[in-house]
C-alpha cells in the first residue's frame, strides 16, 4: 500500500510539472499523391499507442503537446510519418505516402504486437466491437461462434453462468452411462483445462470484464501463438485488451440499454394441463408397464407422494362428465384434487427485463492519459414467485505517466462486483439442492392446486418447490467482489528499438456463497399439517473463498532497425505468478426464524466448520524471435522454460520450444503478374510443444489429515491420521504438442479475404490411472502420465467487404463467414475391462454406442415372433408388445443384449453417433448507409447428435418416470402409438400416421435397464442448429447535426438476440433449446445424478434491446 | 508473511525458486513433515487401532454363525455345493492390503522420532505398529495360506515382490512370531495407554493375548494338518516347529496369567451384554456408546426377521453344556422346557431359555419367547442380546453393548490347550484354567480334572469330534474337554468356532451336521408335538400349516431348506440344507482378478482358476 501512494505521488508531481509547459500543435493530414483529407488518422506523441488523438471527417486534429515532443502520424495503408513539435506549437502538416504493405495492421500477441505480415501463428484478433450492442452478462455469450476454433459451451442462461471456453476440440471429460445400466458416471482424462484468459496480461475470468472496456480481443490458437505462455496455455490463449486514451481531447462516452427477455423455449406452452388428459395419460404409461393382453395390470395408488384411490381415472372422469367445477374433494378424511395447474406456468414469468448503463472518460493532458469507465448491469428474475436478482458492477481506471522520453509508468485497476439472489429448494442437506424443473416433473401434477381453500400448501406445492419460492425463505445468495491491480514501468532507452517493461500485478477476489432452507409444511386433510421440510431439517450454509494471485513480469523488446529487407523482433523475458485460495465453511441445521436465516438464530446443536486452500507458484521465462527476410520469408522461434510448485523437485521444470516458417508468395518477385488482383498470399507451418500444469498443486505430495476415530476411545472419539495417499513414481508436465499449416490470401484490392489451417495435436503424457497394479500394493493404482489425446482440425474463414455509392452516400457492407470442426480421439489410454463407456484407445470423444433399430412391431405376435431382449421385462411383462420398438440383432446371436458393455462383448451395441459439436460456423452480415446500420449474425452448429439422458423428462415426459408430471404435446395423438387391444394380439391402430413415440410405458427410458434407457438410433437426435444469434439495426445521428448539441456521437440501436432458430430436433421435441441440451443446472448437482435430467437448465434468453450511444 | 518475503526475494533475485516452490497443503500433512513426535506416533497409532480394531459385526456375527453350532436361512455361498470359484472369489483386493501398506509406512518413516522420544516410547510404538501387521498378516495367512510378506511401502516398480510368487507360510509365520515377540517385549505394560477403562490401546497384555492365540492356532493347525494346505506339501520345518508355536503360546498366555492385572468376570452375560467392558476380564475390546452415537446392529440382526440371517444355536450345541454338577447330559432328547435345568450356567447366558427376560421400552422386565420368524432351529442366541433392546424388535443401529475382543476367559483356554498339546497338562493347571473357567463362569462346583475319580467321561463328547469326520484322531479326554470348553465359552467370538474347527483339521463337521442333512435343533416330545407346549409365556405348536409363523414350528417335506421332525411326527427338528466340505477349502481360493494382475501368484491347492 505504501509502495501504491509512493507511485501515485511521484506520478502526480511528474504530471504537474508537465502540465505547466505544454503548446497546442494542429495540422491537417492528407494523402501525397491524392491530396485528400484523411479521416480517422491516429497522431501519436512519440509514437507511443495511448497516447494522441486522430483526425476528424475533415482530416484535422489538434493537439497539446510538451515542445519539442514527436508526432507520429499512423493511418491504415500508409507509411508512418513523424515529425517534431515546434518550440512553440502552431501547424504541423502530415502528408502520407502510401505504404506498399497494406495489410499492415498491427496484432496484439503475447507480450507485445507484431505486424499481420510477420505473423506466423494462427492467431484471430476480434475487435471489441463485436462485443457492441449486446446486452449481456458475460462476454462469453457474444463471442460465440464469432472466432473459427473458439468453442465456448453454454450450460444454460443463467447470468453467473459463462460458458466454458475451449481452444481447438472441447472438453476431454464427460459424463456416460455407467457399465451397469443407467446411473452416470463422470469419465475424465488427464487434468484437463481451458483456454488462459489474460486479461491485460492478468489472468482473470471473462465475466469480470466490462464489454464496454475491451479494446481487442486475440485468441491464440496454436503453439507457435501461445507457447510463450508455456505451461499454462496448453489449451490456447485469450488475451483481453483493455481501451486506453487514444487523444487529448477527453472523451466521454455513454452507453446504455434496456432489455426485454423472454424465454427461447416457453416450457408451459409445449405441456398438457389438462387435469384429466394427465391422468389418463399417467395411467396409459402405468399399466403399460404391467398390462399383458391376459392381465388387466397395476393401477397406482399414489403418484409419488401423493396417495390416490386406484379407481382415481374413473371418478375423475365422472367429475368432469357431472360438469363440476370444484377442484377437489374428500377422499375420506384427505383431499382429493381435480385441478387442471400449469406448474411451469405459476413458476416462470414470460418477460423479464434487463438494464446496462455504462460510463466512461478517456483522455490525456501532457505526459499524462487517463481513463475511467464503470459499468452497472443488471437482470430481473425469470421467476413468477420467489427473489431472483442479478446485479453486476465495473470500474476500471487507467493511468499512464511519461516521466521522460524513455520511462512511463502505468496503472491499471479494476473492481468487478456481482450478486445474485435466487430461490431455491431442497427436501434434506443430504439430498442435496434440486433443480426446480425436476422438481415440478417429480410433484408439480397439474390435478394438485398449490393451496388449499384454508391457505395451507399442497402436498403438490410443498414438493414441487413452489411453497419454498413462494415463502422466499429459502434462497441461494452469491456475492463475489474481484480487485485487480497492475502497475507497470516501461523503460525505452533506444526508441523505437529497445524498450522494457516491468509490471507487478495483484488480484484478489472474496465470494461469499450462502445457502438456507426454511422449514415447509403441507396438509392432505384439513387440521393436519405435515412437515415436508422440517424445522429439524432446515438449514443454512456459508462459504467464504478468498483467492490472491500475485503476477510479475519483466519483458524486454527489441526491434532493431536493419534496412528494408530484415525485419526482426525479439522478445524475451520472465514472469511469476502466485496463488493462494482460502475456503472457510459454516453449517447449522435448524432455521428458528424462516425470515431471518441467522447462524445466531438457530437451535440445531452442531456446527459444522470446514476450511481449505490451496497455493502455488509458477516462474517461467521465456522468449520469441521474429524474423522477415526480404519482407516474404518469416522465421519465428519461441520457447518457455517453466517452473511449477505443483511438480517434485526432480521434475519442476520443463522447456517448450516452438518454431514457425512463413512465406509471403505473394511477395516474390516472379508473383509480379498477379499484384492487380492478389495482394497477399502467405503460407504459414509451425510445430510446437506445450505443457499443461493445471494440475491440483499437491500431486506428488504424500499428505496425511487428520479426523476423529470412529472407535471410542476411552469415551471419547480421538484424533488419528488417515492413510497417506499415494504418490505417482513420477509426475510430470502433460504434454500438448501441435502442428499447424495455415494459409492467408486477400485478393481484390482486399475485398475478399480467406484464412484457413489445419491442426493436429497430440496430447500426452495425460496424468491418469497406471496399468493395474497388483493387489498386494496396498492401494489404488497410483496414477501416472500415462494417456495420450489426439486431436485434428480444421478452420476457415471467408470475407467480402466492399463499398459502393447509393443515393449519393457510401454503402458499405461487409459478409464474414467462418466454418470449423475438430476431432479427438483417444490413443492411449490403460482401460482394463475395455469398458465402452470409459476411454480406451481407439475412442472418438463423444461417441454413442446404442442399438440398431428397424420401425416398431405393429402387432404381439410380430414382436412375439422377434428376438428375445432383455430391457421389456416388468413382471409380468417379459418381451416386446405391439408399439415397441425392433432392435436390430447386430452381432448375430439371435438374441438383443448389451453383452457386458465391452470392446470384446458389447452385444449389439453400435456406435450410433457423435455428442461432440461438429462443423461449427458463424455468419457476420454487416450494411452501413447514411447513418443507419443493420448487421445479422447466425451462428450453429453442421452436426451434432444428441441422446437424451434417462432423467430428461422434457423429452421423455411419462417414459421416464411413474407420475411424471409433464404430459408432452409432443407426445399427444397421433404422434404416440395407439394401441387396438380388442384382441389379445394388440395391432397399432394408428400405423398409417407413423406414431413416433412408442408404446405407452413408464420407466422405459429412466430404469436401469429400461428399452429406451440405452440410446437407440430411433431416439437420437440430429441436434445440429442454425441461430439468428443477433440481429442490429442502428441509426447514427449526423455529426453536424449533433456538434450543435456539443456531441460527437449520438446513436439509437435495437438489437434482438437468438431471435430465431432451426434444429431438426424440434420435429420430435420442442422442449430444448438446442445450444444448451446438456445437463442440468449446474448449480445445483454434482454432474453425476440421473435426476439432474438434461435441459433442466436455467432457460435461455430472447433479449430484445433498446440502447443508445452518446459520446463528447 | 514468509511466501511474501520469498516472492520478493524471487522478483528481484530472480532466485530462491526452490524456496518458493515449497508449498505445502494447509488442511492436511506433508507426510516427511510427520511422525516427529510422540503425538504424532500415537494420532499415526489411533489410525491403526481405528482401522483393525474388529467391528461389532467382526466380532460377534463372525463365520461362527456359519459353522456346526449355528444353523441359518441362507449359507455363506463357500458352503453351498458347488458355488464358490475363484472367478467369483474376493478378499484379494487393494483395499483388504491397504491397512498393511499403512503399517508399513508408519514403520518406514518413524525413524523421524528418533531422539524427540524415549527410546522406551519408540520401541511401545514400534510394538504397537508390529502387533497390527503380525495381526493383519496372520488374518490373511488364515483365509489363504500362503501370502506376502509387507515388511515395507511397496513402490510399483517393486516388481519381485509385486509380481512374484506368494511366499511360503511357515515364513510368513515365523516373520508373524517374530513380530509379536517384539510387541511382547516392546509395548508398555505400565504409564499412559495400559490397561485404561475403555481397553482399546495395545500394550503389553494386549500383545500377549494375541500372541497366546495365533501360536496356538498356528501350532495345533501344524500339528493337525499334516500338509501345507496351500501346495499340498508338507511342512518343510524350516522355521518354529508346531510344538515350539505351542510352547510360546503357553509361554505368552503363562505370562498374562503370572501378571495377576485379569481375571474372570462374575458375570457371564455381563460380558457381552454391558455397555461398559468389564475391566477385569477384557483385555482388548470395542466399546459402543450412547451418547456418542457409536452404536452398531448386532441384537437386531440376532431377533429381528427383517435383517437377521436366523442364526440359531443347535441342539449339538446345547449339548456341549455340562450339567451344573460337572456331568454331561446323558441325552438331547429333552423338551427345551426341561433340558436348561442345572446346567452350567453360560448355557442360560447364550442360549435363550425358560424364564430368561429382556426389557420393555419402559424398562420392565418381560418375558421374552422364540419367535419362528427368527429362528431355523426353535433356540434363539442372546449371548450378545441387550435386554433393552431384544423385546422391542429394534431397529438398527440401537445396540451399544461394548465388545470384547481378547479377554481372560480366551487366555486360559489358550494356556491349557496348549498345555494339553504338549503334554504338559497337569491336575493344578487344569484347576486354573478350565476349572476356574467353570467355577466362576459356569458355576459349576466340581469340574473333575479328567483321570481323576469323580471324571465321568462324555461318549457323545468323544463321538462328535472323533466319529464320522473326515480326518479322525486319537484325542485325550483332556483335549476333548478343552474342545467342549472352547465352545460353552467362546461361541460367537470373533470366528473362534470358525477357526477351532480350521486347525483342529474338522472343517467338515460343517457338512457333516445332523445325519448330513441339516442342523439340528430343539427336541419336541410326542406330547409336546401333539398338543403343544408353552414357552416363556407363548404357546407354541407343531404342524404343516403355518397358522402363525412366530409361534408355529412349520413342518415341511422339503429336503433342502424345509423343516422336518427326527421322528417323523415328533423330534428333533430338523433344518434340511445341504452344505458341503472340501479339505480344499481350509483355504480360499485366490481371485482369478488377482492372477491376471499376477500370473506367478500360484492357486492353492485343489482349487482350479476355471
Amino acid at each position: 500500500m505504501k509502495k501504491f501512494l509512493l507511485t501515485l505521488a511521484c506520478m502526480l508531481s511528474v504530471c504537474l510539472a508537465a502540465l505547466a509547459q505544454n503548446v497546442l500543435v494542429k495540422g491537417v493530414v492528407t494523402d501525397a499523391v491524392t491530396k485528400e483529407t484523411i479521416p480517422g488518422a491516429a497522431i501519436l506523441v512519440n509514437g507511443a499507442a495511448d497516447n494522441g488523438t486522430v483526425t476528424d471527417h475533415e482530416g484535422k486534429y489538434e493537439i497539446t503537446v510538451a515542445p519539442g515532443a514527436r508526432l507520429v502520424c499512423q493511418q491504415l495503408g500508409y507509411a508512418n510519418l513523424e515529425k517534431k513539435v515546434p518550440e512553440k506549437g502552431g501547424v504541423l502538416n502530415f502528408a502520407l505516402e502510401e505504404d506498399s504493405q497494406l495489410l499492415d495492421g498491427t496484432v496484439v500477441v503475447g507480450y507485445g504486437t507484431l505486424k499481420k505480415s510477420q505473423l506466423v501463428g494462427s492467431v484471430e484478433n476480434v475487435s471489441g466491437e463485436v462485443l457492441e450492442d449486446r446486452s449481456n452478462s458475460n462476454i462469453t455469450r457474444s463471442l460465440q461462434g464469432q472466432v473459427p476454433g473458439l468453442n465456448i459451451i453454454q450450460v444454460d442462461g443463467k447470468p453467473t453462468h459463462g460458458g466454458s471456453v475451449y481452444i481447438r476440440g472441447g472438453a476431454t471429460s464427460y459424463v456416460s452411462k455407467s457399465a451397469s445400466g443407467g446411473a452416470k458416471t463422470s469419465y475424465s482424462i488427464g487434468q484437463g483445462g481451458s483456454a488462459l484468459v489474460l486479461i491485460d496480461g492478468v489472468e482473470g475470468e471473462l465475466s469480470s470484464v466490462n464489454p464496454d472496456d475491451v479494446e481487442s480481443i486475440s485468441v491464440l490458437k496454436d503453439a507457435s501463438s501461445s507457447v510463450i505462455y508455456g505451461a499454462r496455455a496448453a489449451y490456447g490463449v485469450i488475451l483481453v485488451t483493455t481501451k486506453s486514451s487514444k487523444g487529448d481531447k477527453i472523451s466521454v462516452t455513454y452507453n446504455g440499454s434496456v432489455s426485454i427477455n423472454s424465454r427461447t423455449i416457453k416450457w408451459e406452452d409445449n405441456v398438457i394441463c389438462d387435469g384429466l388428459t394427465y391422468v389418463e395419460t399417467m395411467y396409459d404409461h402405468w399399466l403399460g408397464n404391467s398390462a399383458t393382453p391376459t392381465a388387466e395390470g397395476k393401477r397406482p395408488t399414489k403418484m409419488n407422494i401423493y396417495a390416490i384411490p386406484s379407481d382415481y381415472l374413473e371418478r375423475y372422469r365422472e367429475h368432469v362428465a357431472s360438469g363440476a367445477t370444484n377442484t377437489y374433494e374428500m377422499n375420506g378424511k384427505s383431499y382429493l384434487y381435480y385441478g387442471d395447474y400449469n406448474y411451469l406456468k405459476m413458476f416462470y414469468k414470460r418477460h423479464n427485463a434487463s438494464q446496462t448503463h455504462s460510463l466512461s472518460i478517456n483522455g490525456s493532458s501532457g505526459k499524462v492519459s487517463y481513463g475511467l469507465s464503470g459499468r452497472y448491469y443488471m437482470q430481473d428474475g425469470i421467476y413468477k414467485i420467489g427473489n431472483e436478482d442479478y446485479n453486476a458492477y465495473n470500474l476500471r481506471s487507467k493511468i499512464s505517466v511519461k516521466a521522460n522520453d524513455w520511462l512511463t509508468f502505468d496503472n491499471n485497476t479494476s473492481i468487478y462486483r456481482m450478486n445474485y439472489d435466487q430461490p431455491i429448494f431442497s427436501k434434506k442437506l443430504s439430498s442435496g439442492v434440486g433443480s426446480q424443473l425436476f422438481q415440478i416433473a417429480m410433484m408439480g401434477f397439474p390435478v394438485l392446486p398449490p393451496t388449499n381453500e384454508d391457505g395451507t400448501y399442497t402436498v403438490g406445492a410443498a414438493a414441487s418447490g413452489y411453497a419454498a419460492f413462494k415463502d422466499g425463505n429459502s434462497a441461494q445468495i452469491d456475492n463475489k467482489l474481484t480487485v485487480t491491480t497492475s502497475t507497470g514501468v516501461t523503460v525505452e532507452p533506444f526508441k523505437d528499438v529497445f524498450k522494457v517493461r516491468g509490471d507487478f500485478a495483484y488480484k484478489t477476489t472474496r465470494r461469499t456463497l450462502e445457502r438456507y432452507i426454511a422449514p415447509v409444511q403441507y396438509s392432505t386433510a384439513p387440521e393436519s399439517m405435515t412437515n415436508y421440510v422440517s424445522q429439524a431439517d432446515s438449514y443454512k450454509r456459508r462459504y467464504d473463498y478468498s483467492t490472491e494471485q500475485v503476477t510479475a513480469n519483466v519483458v524486454a523488446t527489441l526491434t532493431p532497425k536493419l534496412g528494408n529487407n530484415h525485419n526482426l523482433n525479439v522478445v524475451a523475458g520472465w514472469n511469476l505468478e502466485n496463488y493462494n485460495y482460502h475456503r472457510m465453511g459454516i453449517l447449522r441445521q435448524g432455521i428458528l426464524y424462516p425470515s431471518k436465516p441467522n447462524f445466531e438464530l438457530m437451535d440445531g446443536s452442531e456446527v459444522t466448520l470446514t476450511q481449505d486452500g490451496s497455493s502455488y507458484g509458477l516462474v517461467g521465462f521465456f522468449g520469441r524471435a521474429n524474423y522477415t527476410l526480404l519482407n516474404r520469408y518469416i522465421f519465428e522461434v519461441s520457447a518457455r522454460y517453466d517452473g511449477s510448485s505443483k511438480f517434485p523437485v526432480s521434475q519442476q521444470w520443463g522447456l517448450f520450444p516452438s518454431a514457425s516458417l512463413g512465406w509471403r508468395i505473394s511477395q516474390e518477385p516472379w508473383m509480379k503478374a498477379t499484384r492487380g488482383w492478389l495482394d497477399n498470399l502467405k503460407i504459414r507451418a509451425n510445430a510446437g510443444s506445450l505443457g499443461n500444469g493445471t494440475i491440483s498443486p499437491y500431486s506428488f505430495l504424500t499428505t496425511m489429515s487428520i479426523n476423529k476415530t470412529s472407535s471410542v476411545f476411552d469415551g471419547a472419539l480421538e484424533n488419528k491420521v488417515g492413510n497417506p495417499n499415494v504418490i505417482p513414481d513420477n509426475l510430470t508436465w502433460e504434454k500438448v504438442t501441435t502442428y499447424d499449416v495455415g494459409l492467408d490470401m486477400d485478393v481484390l484490392k482486399s475485398r475478399l479475404s480467406l484464412s484457413a489451417d489445419y491442426y493436429v495435436r497430440n496430447t500426452t503424457d495425460l496424468y491418469i490411472a497406471g496399468p493395474e497394479i497388483p493387489a498386494i500394493f496396498g492401494a489404488s493404482t497410483p496414477k501416472g502420465n500415462y494417456g495420450a489425446l489426439q486431436t485434428k482440425g480444421w478452420e476457415l474463414t471467408l470475407a467480402w467487404k466492399d463499398s459502393f455509392n447509393m443515393a449519393g452516400k457510401d454503402f458499405r457492407y461487409n459478409v464474414k463467414a467462418s466454418m470449423w470442426d475438430s476431432r479427438t480421439w483417444v490413443t492411449k489410454y490403460y482401460n482394463q475391462s475395455g469398458g465402452i463407456y470409459n476411454y480406451y484407445e481407439g475412442k472418438e470423444l463423444g461417441e454413442i454406442w446404442g442399438f440398431r433399430t428397424d420401425g416398431i412391431f405393429m402387432s404381439n405376435s410380430e414382436a412375439a415372433s422377434w428376438y428375445k431382449d432383455e430391457f421389456h421385462n416388468f413382471v409380468p411383462v417379459t418381451g416386446p408388445y405391439a408399439g415397441d420398438l425392433r432392435f436390430l440383432d447386430r452381432n448375430g446371436d439371435k438374441v438383443i443384449n448389451t453383452g457386458s458393455w465391452t470392446l470384446d462383448d458389447h452385444g449389439d451395441l453400435e456406435r450410433i453417433g457423435n455428442e461432440a459439436p461438429r462443423y461449427q460456423f458463424g455468419l457476420n452480415l454487416d450494411f452501413k448507409w447514411n447513418g443507419i446500420g443493420l448487421s445479422a449474425f447466425f451462428q450453429g452448429v453442421g452436426k451434432r447428435d444428441w441422446y437424451p439422458g434417462r432423467g430428461s423428462d422434457f423429452f421423455w415426459g411419462g417414459y421416464s418416470r411413474a407420475y411424471c408430471a409433464y404430459v408432452l404435446k409432443d407426445q399427444a395423438g397421433d404422434n404416440h402409438v395407439m394401441l387396438d387391444k380388442s384382441t389379445t394380439d394388440w395391432k397399432v391402430a394408428n400405423a398409417d400416421k407413423n406414431p413416433y413415440w412408442t408404446r405407452r410405458t413408464y420407466g422405459v427410458a429412466n430404469n436401469n435397464t429400461g428399452a429406451l434407457t440405452f440410446p437407440n438410433d430411433h431416439f437420437l437426435q440430429n441436434a445440429a442448429y442454425v441461430r439468428l444469434k443477433t440481429l442490429t439495426v442502428d441509426y447514427s445521428f449526423p455529426e453536424k447535426f449533433i456538434k450543435k448539441i456539443g456531441l460527437k456521437q449520438l446513436r439509437l440501436y435495437v438489437t434482438g438476440e437468438n431471435l430465431f432458430t432451426w434444429s431438426p430436433m424440434f420435429r420430435h421435441t420442442s422442449m430444448f433449446d438446442p445450444e444448451v441440451i446438456g445437463n442440468g443446472d449446474s448449480d445445483f448437482h454434482d454432474g453425476t445424478s440421473e435426476n439432474m435430467g438434461d435441459g433442466y437448465s436455467y432457460p435461455m434468453l430472447r433479449t430484445f434491446t433498446f440502447g443508445i450511444n452518446i459520446s463528447l | 508473511m514468509k511466501k511474501i518475503l520469498y516472492i520478493c526475494a524471487a522478483v528481484l533475485g530472480l532466485s530462491s525458486c526452490e524456496k518458493f516452490f515449497e508449498r505445502e497443503p494447509e488442511d492436511k500433512f506433508a507426510a516427511n513433515m510427520f511422525f516427529k513426535t510422540e503425538t504424532d506416533l500415537q494420532s499415526y497409532t489411533n489410525g491403526l487401532i481405528d482401522s483393525a480394531i474388529p467391528d461389532a459385526d467382526d466380532i460377534a456375527l463372525g463365520s461362527d454363525t456359519y459353522t456346526d453350532f449355528c444353523g441359518t436361512k441362507d449359507s455363506k455361498q463357500f458352503f453351498q455345493p458347488d458355488r464358490y470359484t475363484a472367478a467369483i472369489a474376493s478378499g484379494w483386493s487393494y483395499s483388504n492390503w491397504s491397512f498393511l501398506r499403512k503399517v508399513a509406512y508408519m514403520l518406514s518413516n518413524m525413524s523421524n522420532a528418533k531422539g524427540n522420544v524415549s527410546e522406551a516410547k519408540y520401541n511401545h510404538y514400534e510394538g504397537v505398529a508390529r502387533y497390527f501387521r503380525a495381526m493383519s498378516t496372520f488374518n490373511k495367512v488364515k483365509k489363504f495360506g500362503d501370502v506376502y510378506w509387507i515388511d515395507h511401502v511397496i513402490s510399483p516398480s517393486d516388481s519381485s515382490l509385486l509380481y512374484g510368487p506368494r511366499q511360503d507360510r511357515e515364513f510368513i509365520m515365523h516373520k508373524v512370531v517374530e513380530d509379536l515377540a517384539f510387541a511382547c517385549e516392546n509395548c508398555l505394560s505400565d504409564g499412559i495407554g495400559v490397561n485404561t477403562e475403555g481397553r482399546i490401546y495395545i500394550n503389553k497384555y494386549v500383545a500377549l493375548a494375541l500372541a497366546s492365540r495365533i501360536c496356538l492356532y498356528e501350532g495345533t493347525y501344524r500339528k493337525y494338518h499334516s500338509v501345507n494346505p496351500s501346495t499340498g506339501k508338507p511342512w518343510n520345518g524350516e522355521f518354529e516347529s508346531a510344538d515350539e508355536l505351542l510352547a510360546l503360546a503357553m509361554k505368552y498366555s503363562g505370562e498374562i496369567m503370572e501378571s495377576g492385572k485379569f481375571s474372570l468376570h462374575k458375570n457371564f452375560r455381563e460380558l457381552f451384554t454391558s455397555a461398559k467392558l468389564p475391566t477385569d476380564e477384557v483385555i482388548w475390546g470395542r466399546t459402543y456408546s450412547e451418547d456418542l452415537g457409536i452404536k452398531h446392529s448386532v441384537t437386531y440382526k440376532y431377533c429381528s426377521t427383517t435383517s437377521s440371517q436366523l442364526y440359531s444355536p443347535t441342539k449339538d450345541y446345547v449339548m456341549m453344556f455340562l450339567r451344573s454338577d460337572g456331568k454331561p447330559v446323558e441325552s438331547g432328547a429333552v423338551s427345551m422346557t426341561e433340558e436348561f435345568k442345572s446346567r452350567d450356567k453360560r448355557l442360560a447366558a447364550t442360549v435363550l431359555g425358560p424364564g430368561q427376560k429382556m426389557k420393555d421400552q419402559k424398562g420392565n422386565d418381560i418375558d421374552f419367547a422364540p419367535d419362528f420368524t427368527w429362528t431355523v432351529s426353535g433356540y434363539v442366541w442372546i449371548k450378545w442380546v441387550m435386554a433393552e433392546y431384544a423385546a422391542m424388535n429394534s431397529s438398527a443401529n440401537t445396540s451399544v453393548n461394548s465388545m470384547p475382543v481378547l479377554r481372560y476367559g480366551e487366555v486360559l483356554l489358550n494356556h491349557a490347550e496348549a498345555a494339553a498339546e504338549l503334554g504338559k497338562m497337569t491336575e493344578s493347571v487344569w484347576n486354573s484354567t478350565i476349572g476356574e473357567l467353570r467355577k466362576v463362569h459356569g458355576g459349576i462346583t466340581n469340574s473333575a480334572y479328567p483321570g481323576s475319580a469323580d471324571y465321568v467321561a462324555d461318549q457323545w463328547l468323544r463321538k462328535y469330534y472323533t466319529e464320522d469326520v473326515l480326518h479322525p484322531a486319537s484325542l485325550s479326554d483332556i483335549q476333548l474337554e478343552i474342545r467342549r470348553e472352547r465352545a460353552v465359552e467362546m461361541m460367537l467370538e470373533q470366528d473362534s468356532r470358525y477357526d477351532d474347527l480350521m486347525r483342529w483339521n474338522l472343517g467338515d463337521l460343517i457338512e457333516r451336521r445332523y445325519a448330513h442333512k441339516g442342523w439340528r435343533g430343539v427336541y419336541v416330545t410326542k406330547e409336546e408335538a401333539e398338543n403343544g407346549f408353552d414357552f416363556n409365556g407363548k404357546h407354541f405348536t407343531v404342524s404343516t400349516t403355518k397358522a402363525s409363523s412366530e409361534t408355529n414350528y412349520k413342518i415341511t417335506s422339503s429336503d433342502d431348506r424345509g423343516v422336518t421332525l427326527s421322528e417323523g411326527k415328533y423330534g428333533y427338528i430338523i433344518y434340511n440344507y445341504r452344505l458341503q466340505w472340501d479339505d480344499k477349502m481350509y483355504l480360499l481360493p485366490i481371485p482369478v482378478s488377482a492372477a491376471n494382475v499376477n500370473p506367478k501368484i500360484g492357486q492353492n491347492e485343489g482349487w482350479q482358476w476355471l
